[in-house]
């Protein structure tokens, strides 16, 4: 059973009414092109994007066809034709051809039925050019960064490309992390437009409809308290919100699912929970920091502490999580911020600063000429419950 | 998990420059010779221009000059004109070219072979012969085929002040440029153009790229993209504009871009938003933020001698085969650089400075740093003791029962020894480098001075550099020097030890002529005028290296084929004089010590040689207590050894021994088999003299098996030489075999062989010792000689040798070795059976001006003082008054005279007395004793009682204490009758 944020429902869709006059504003400029919405974990891309279909939908000179390439749910699109959705597994490579027949279908092109997916692709790139409507196609896939490479390179091969060789045509895309590499030039020319956090008030506004349309069970005084601990990630309020929790174990909960859904699949259930634990450390240091500085931190005396904290940060590096900027290693903000509230108020980082205290001061000892610099390793104004 | 979808590395297309390819075209086509130096910044482009100028050559000209690769010169291991060397054959190597190498190819066996054994009178000769014949086979092959040599960074060469060069340069220089045909083309930046003045040679300064080049190189990556990957690439026109720009038309800099964008088309998406500096450090950036390429990254900027698995994966704290995966995908980038026979991964100097400038200058730097320098130190360190280990097993395999089974063939030893020697050079040269740069955690006491890197760096280099001078290892003493060289450049003016480094490098001067076995000697007051005018050198400083050059001076004046050992004996004085006064400064009385410690074992090997043992005995005791203070273990096992010789000398076997053995197992440990050669020749004269001759025997052949299959002459000499010794005292020993002379044979093969080696190496007082020890086994020859022709024939030999030794030992003022050939004279005599020879030889004993203090007189020695001074002499005078009594007694066999029995008494009485002061127990007085109650056993009762009354005489005549050993031996055999 999916959870609620995995569930799309327009009525509780708000704001993000820049991008949509944007998007507006490039389909009325432009006979084709190619749009990349980018956002940090939980900043609401599949939510906009799913709400952006059914707006295109309504226009009838535009032919919108949805692609979530992971499971998410809509209800109200239960009926449509133009949407490949699933709501228990990830798209796979294997379902390009159902997707090219229901396209073909949709875009009325004519189809010639081929096992051959070669053949296929040349069908419908022909009809595509051939086609008598009028009406403007436009792909919407969501998550085409995080997909494996193989299911993005057959989309691109089998969809995108011969979409792409007809004279009008949108796509709109989505995605987190490393862009990947495109062999078309519109592809990788496209548009990147960043999908910032939401603002407070409109979280707070979401959760507010929420509440009216009967899905929050929380009370409506929790709702500052939820605001203020998503710092401004939809995602976390909605995981919190939706959470029967106590709002700390909410919130716990939202850190889980913003770090651990995007950990590489290799990664065993067991090491997500030591990488989770790792974060939360952490997030408790100040200053840009390299291995060395962190590791008896995180892992104390273990002999293989370097080994690990490499590995940790291998696979922060690869999900996204960190990277090196100026001086050393940053945790993503929208990570770092949450965290922090949440061991502030669950009572855990007292350990964790004393921890890190202690490896701060041996640190200034040992190294006197840099001693500032360690100085502000702990967290400039953070004081515990 | 990290896949890298292309590589630049692989693209080989080459943009732009085709002017300049269309000169080098003609210049391989038109029969003439044509040296040019590229000129370029870092990042120009300058070493993709050599390798497509290589390709060129080879595929489209099919020029026949062709090398198979590039010479770079970033390597200091072709800085040394013997490296160069041969990294210019290895670039005709397997090639048809190769036939005008095969003097070199000669050459460099014997050079390697002389080098495995330590000959430095060889390699000297080696090493000059592979310079010449690298240099003929290039001037042959450049008339008959033409030659293509590229030499790329040859900036390099130019030392970090622009004042000095590589070594190398100045044998190259002498003729590179003036071949007959074809091209020779160096590379480098600017600063290189210093080696080019006074030379006839084109410059062609190479500029960055021009915008059209920019594009055209950008166009022909995405072209070669899409052919090995199948996918299209193209970049938008102001996109090119602007990287150009950004990256001031620096192929490298492109290149590296590129590669990011070809990973991630996202990366640097908005060029508009970077300077070209920002650019340069979010391009850092970038890459650092890559998993595990990141970390292997910044690992491999702070290895500017390479970076294996091994030593990635001690920097990062990761398996080997986590290091293996990312060392793999960090190979495949475009700012990597490897090498032909080197499986490391290097950077291209412009990522290393980019690393220095927005990573490693950080104060958040500092740990990791720090963390960094400590796995390097623990590899290298690490990594050297495998070395030896591996060593040591090899050398230790070479005295295991059943070599002579062994699979390996001598040639095979030499190459595995080879081998692993070269590795372990290299890892010593690269230790230093690092050592002089960072600090490193060390366990144990720490005073103030230890923490700074120069300090444990330069001891580092002592030790080495003295090492390899007196092991004959001239290979890494160039490297070396070349390291220290470009750390003492680097050093700013003001610096502590910047002028000490000075002086140590002139030192090191002194260090390569003792490695190639050159007249050092003559050179001590050259260096030492140096030495006055270095700069802000402090008084300290001075008097160490005055005083360091002064031991050397002694120590040469001690080994010159005409030794001055009065000379030394005063050099050596002065030193310790010298070194009386306490240091200003604290930092180097461990080089003080070093001194000290070398200065007392050098003394200590004078008295030795000139049989002064119970000073020697000493100076080596001393030498070892300034050792410990500087824990030098190449220095303690030659202590140790060169002590328990002496102490052999002088009977004290158990500790002889021990300190013997104990040096041994040190050599084993630090592995350097001429070394190990030694120790075993210096066990086999041990036994010897305790009478242990089997293993004697054992060791001796120990060291001759060692010393030959590492080609060391000095250790089979030696080996011979006690071998010899050992076969010949066997042969006649109570528990000797019955084939008595099948063994002499052995020995005078031995000795001969002994005698020729020595002759060879020109070491005077051994060859005195050798021709002592061949004197001897003719004298032995005599005595078992039945057949009298030949037993005339082997007198006249002995006695001509003798005589020999008496007058070589006399001029070189080696006094006991006269003594003791003069002795086996009146020996000679005795087992000739010419009464009158011994007579002669015994007068010219007893006048003797140098025994004249040992002479016992009234039970004392004329001279107390004196005759302490060289015990030794007690021993010989004993021996030689036993000879007399047993001449006395043959005498009195024959006629029958009382006189003779009364004299033979007295004269036994005397020799056991003096042979007993020296030691109570030794191989001689054993052989002595056997042989006198022997021979007094024959006597009948009447003819005892009167001899033991001979001797009581001669107890109260000479005033010996009672009884007198003779006497106690006589009662021990129940031989004493008294009235």
């Amino acid at each position: 059973m999916l959870q609620p944020y995995k569930i799309f429902n327009s009525a509780e869709f708000i704001d993000r009414d820049s991008e949509f006059e944007r998007v507006g504003a490039f389909q009325k400029e432009k006979s084709r092109g190619v749009i990349i919405f980018e956002g940090e974990r939980g900043s609401g891309k599949t939510t906009f994007l799913f709400e952006l279909y059914r707006r295109l939908h309504e226009q009838h000179e535009l032919r919108p066809f949805l692609i979530s390439l992971f499971p998410h749910s809509a209800p109200e699109f239960a009926s449509n034709k133009n949407i490949w959705l699933n709501s228990e597994r990830q798209f796979q490579k294997s379902d390009v051809p159902d997707v090219l027949n229901h396209l073909a279908h949709y875009l009325e092109v004519e189809v010639i039925e081929t096992d051959d997916r070669d053949f296929q692709k040349d069908y419908f790139a022909r009809g595509l050019a051939y086609r008598a409507s009028k009406t403007i196609p436009i792909l919407l896939v969501d998550a085409i960064y995080e997909c494996p490479d193989e299911t993005r390179l057959e989309i691109e091969k089998y969809i995108l490309v011969p979409l792409l060789a007809s004279e009008r045509v949108f796509i709109i895309l989505s995605g987190r992390g490393k862009y990947p590499i495109w062999s078309r030039p519109e592809l990788q020319n496209a548009e990147i437009w960043k999908l910032e956090p939401l603002e407070r008030a409109f979280i707070r506004e979401q959760l507010v409809k929420l509440k009216e349309l009967g899905k929050l069970q929380r009370d409506l005084s929790e709702f500052d308290a939820i605001v203020e601990l998503s710092s401004g990630n939809p995602l976390i309020a909605r995981v919190l919100a939706d959470s029967k929790k106590p709002l700390l174990d909410g919130l716990s909960e939202a850190i889980d699912v913003m770090i651990k859904d995007v950990l590489p699949s290799w990664i065993s259930d067991e090491e997500k929970l030591e990488i989770r634990s790792q974060v939360e450390k952490l997030a408790l240091v100040d200053i840009p920091f390299r291995n060395i500085d962190v590791e008896e931190y995180l892992y104390g005396n273990d002999p293989e502490r370097r080994r690990k904290t490499d590995r940790v940060f291998n696979i922060l590096k690869a999900s996204h999580l960190m990277v090196y900027e100026g001086k050393g290693h940053h945790l993503n903000q929208s990570l770092v911020d949450p965290i922090r509230k949440w061991l502030k108020l669950q009572g855990r980082a007292d350990k964790y600063l004393e921890q890190l205290r202690a490896v701060s001061l041996r640190l200034q000892k040992e190294y006197p000429t840099v001693k500032g610099w360690y100085e502000r390793m702990l967290p400039h104004n953070f004081t515990t419950a | 998990m990290y896949q890298p979808p292309f590589s630049l590395k692989k693209l080989e297309e080459f943009v732009g420059r085709e002017s300049i390819l269309n000169q080098v075209r003609g210049w391989l086509s038109d029969g003439q010779f044509h040296p040019a130096f590229f000129s370029g910044e870092y990042g120009v482009g300058k070493t993709r221009l050599l390798q497509r100028i290589l390709e060129v050559a080879r595929k489209e000209l099919k020029y026949d000059g062709v090398p198979a690769h590039l010479i770079d010169l970033y390597h200091f291991r072709h800085h040394s004109p013997e490296g160069l060397a041969r990294a210019i054959f290895a670039c005709f190597e397997n090639s048809d070219n190769e036939q005008y190498f095969n003097a070199f190819i000669t050459a460099r066996r014997k050079l390697d072979a002389a080098r495995a054994g330590g000959d430095s009178k060889a390699i000297r000769e080696q090493l000059q012969a592979l310079l010449d014949s690298c240099k003929e086979g290039v001037k042959k092959m450049s008339a008959e085929r033409g030659v293509l040599l590229l030499f790329d960074t040859v900036e390099q060469f130019v030392y970090p002040t622009g004042a000095r060069f590589a070594p190398a340069w100045d044998w190259l220089k002498g003729w590179i440029t003036d071949l007959p045909r074809g091209a020779v083309l160096f590379a480098g930046r600017p600063a290189a153009s210093a080696l080019f003045q006074g030379f006839s040679l084109s410059t062609l300064p190479l500029g960055f790229f021009t915008p059209e080049e920019s594009n055209a190189y950008l166009t022909a990556v995405a072209k070669r993209w899409s052919e090995e990957t199948g996918q299209s690439v193209s970049f938008a026109a102001d996109d090119i504009q602007k990287l150009h720009i950004l990256s001031q038309g620096r192929p490298t800099l492109l290149a590296i871009f590129l590669e990011l964008r070809m990973r991630d088309p996202q990366a640097f998406k908005d060029l508009s938003e970077f300077q070209t500096e920002t650019f340069e450090q979010k391009v850092i950036e970038y890459l650092l933020s890559q998993p595990e390429l990141g970390e292997t990254l910044k690992a491999a900027g702070r290895t500017r001698k390479g970076m294996d698995p091994e030593l990635l994966a001690k920097i990062r704290g990761i398996s080997l085969r986590e290091a293996k995966g990312a060392l793999e995908t960090l190979g495949n980038m475009s700012f990597v650089k490897t090498f032909l026979d080197d499986e490391r991964i290097y950077l291209h100097d412009d990522m290393y400075d980019l690393l220095d400038k927005y990573v490693y200058s950080n104060e958040s730097d500092v740990v990791e740093k720090q963390a960094a320098a400590q796995a390097i130190y623990e590899y290298y360190r690490d990594a050297i003791k495998q070395k030896d280990g591996e060593l040591k097993e090899i050398f230790a395999s070479l005295t295991w029962e059943g070599f002579e089974q062994s699979a390996l063939s001598p040639e095979a030893y030499v190459d595995k020894i080879r081998e692993v020697e070269t590795s372990r050079q290299r890892l010593k040269t690269e230790f230093i480098y690092y050592r002089l740069r960072n600090q490193v955690e060390k366990e144990g006491k720490r005073k103030w001075y230890e923490d700074d890197p120069i300090h444990a760096g330069l001891k580092m280099y002592y030790r080495y550099g003295h090492e390899a001078a007196t092991s004959n290892n001239d290979e890494i003493l160039i490297p070396l020097q070349i390291e220290l060289t470009n750390f003492w450049l680097s050093l700013e003016e003001g610096n502590f030890w910047k002028p000490f480094i000075e002086g140590l490098l002139l030192v090191h001067e002194l260090w390569l002529k003792v490695a190639t076995g050159q007249n050092y000697w003559d050179d001590v007051p050259r260096l030492e005028n140096n030495l006055e005018n270095i700069a802000s050198l402090s008084n300290d400083q001075r008097v160490i290296f005055h005083a360091l050059l002064e031991t050397w001076l002694g120590t040469g004046l001690v080994f010159a084929a005409k030794p001055e050992y009065d000379r030394a004996e005063k050099t050596f004085i002065n030193v310790f004089d010298n070194l009386q006064k306490p240091l200003v400064d604290q930092r180097l009385i461990w080089f003080k010590n070093v001194v000290l410690s070398l200065a007392y074992r050098q003394q200590a090997y004078l008295h030795h040689t000139r049989g002064r043992f119970e000073d020697a005995i000493r100076g080596y005791q001393e030498g070892l207590r300034y050792n410990r203070m500087i824990n030098f273990r190449h220095e303690e096992a030659t202590l140790r050894n060169d002590l328990g010789l002496s102490q052999t000398q002088m009977g004290k076997f158990r500790s002889a021994f021990e300190n013997m053995w104990d040096g041994l197992h040190l050599r084993y440990d630090i592995a350097v088999g001429p070394r190990i050669a030694l120790s075993h020749s210096s066990l086999a004269e041990h036994f010897i003299f305790t009478g242990a001759y089997e293993d004697a025997r054992k060791h001796a052949h120990y060291a001759i098996r060692i010393s030959e299959i590492v080609g060391f002459r000095r250790g089979r000499a030696f080996g011979n030489l006690f071998l010899a010794e050992a076969a010949r005292h066997f042969a006649l020993s109570t528990v000797g075999p019955t084939n008595r002379l099948e063994h002499l044979e052995q020995a005078k093969k031995a000795i001969e062989s002994a005698v020729h080696l020595f002759n060879e190496l020109g070491e005077h007082a051994a060859i005195i010792q050798a021709k002592l020890e061949h004197a001897c086994l003719y004298r032995d020859l005599v005595r078992v000689e039945t057949d009298s022709s030949y037993k005339k024939n082997w007198f006249e030999i002995a006695d001509k040798m003798f005589r020999q030794v008496q007058n070589e030992s006399e001029k070189a003022g080696i006094e006991y070795r006269l003594v003791d050939a003069l002795c086996n004279r009146v020996w000679l005599g005795y087992y000739a059976d010419h009464f009158d020879y011994a007579e002669e030889a015994a007068q010219e004993f007893g006048a003797l001006e140098v025994l004249k203090p040992y002479w016992l007189k009234n039970g004392k020695f004329a001279d107390e003082t004196q005759a302490k001074r060289n015990p030794i002499l007690w021993a010989q005078i004993g021996k030689f008054f036993v000879g007399r009594g047993m001449i006395a007694l043959k005498q009195w066999e024959k006629k029958k005279q009382e006189e003779s029995l009364q004299a033979s008494a007295r004269f036994i009485t005397l020799g056991l007395t003096y042979s007993t002061a020296f030691e109570e127990d030794h191989r001689g007085l054993r052989e002595g004793r056997r042989t006198v109650y022997q021979a007094i056993a024959t006597l009948d009762s009447d003819e005892l009682t009167r001899f033991c009354k001979y001797i009581l005489d001669t107890e109260n005549s000479e005033m010996i204490s009672k009884p007198s050993v003779l006497q106690s031996l006589m009662r021990d055999h129940a031989l004493w009758l008294e009235n």
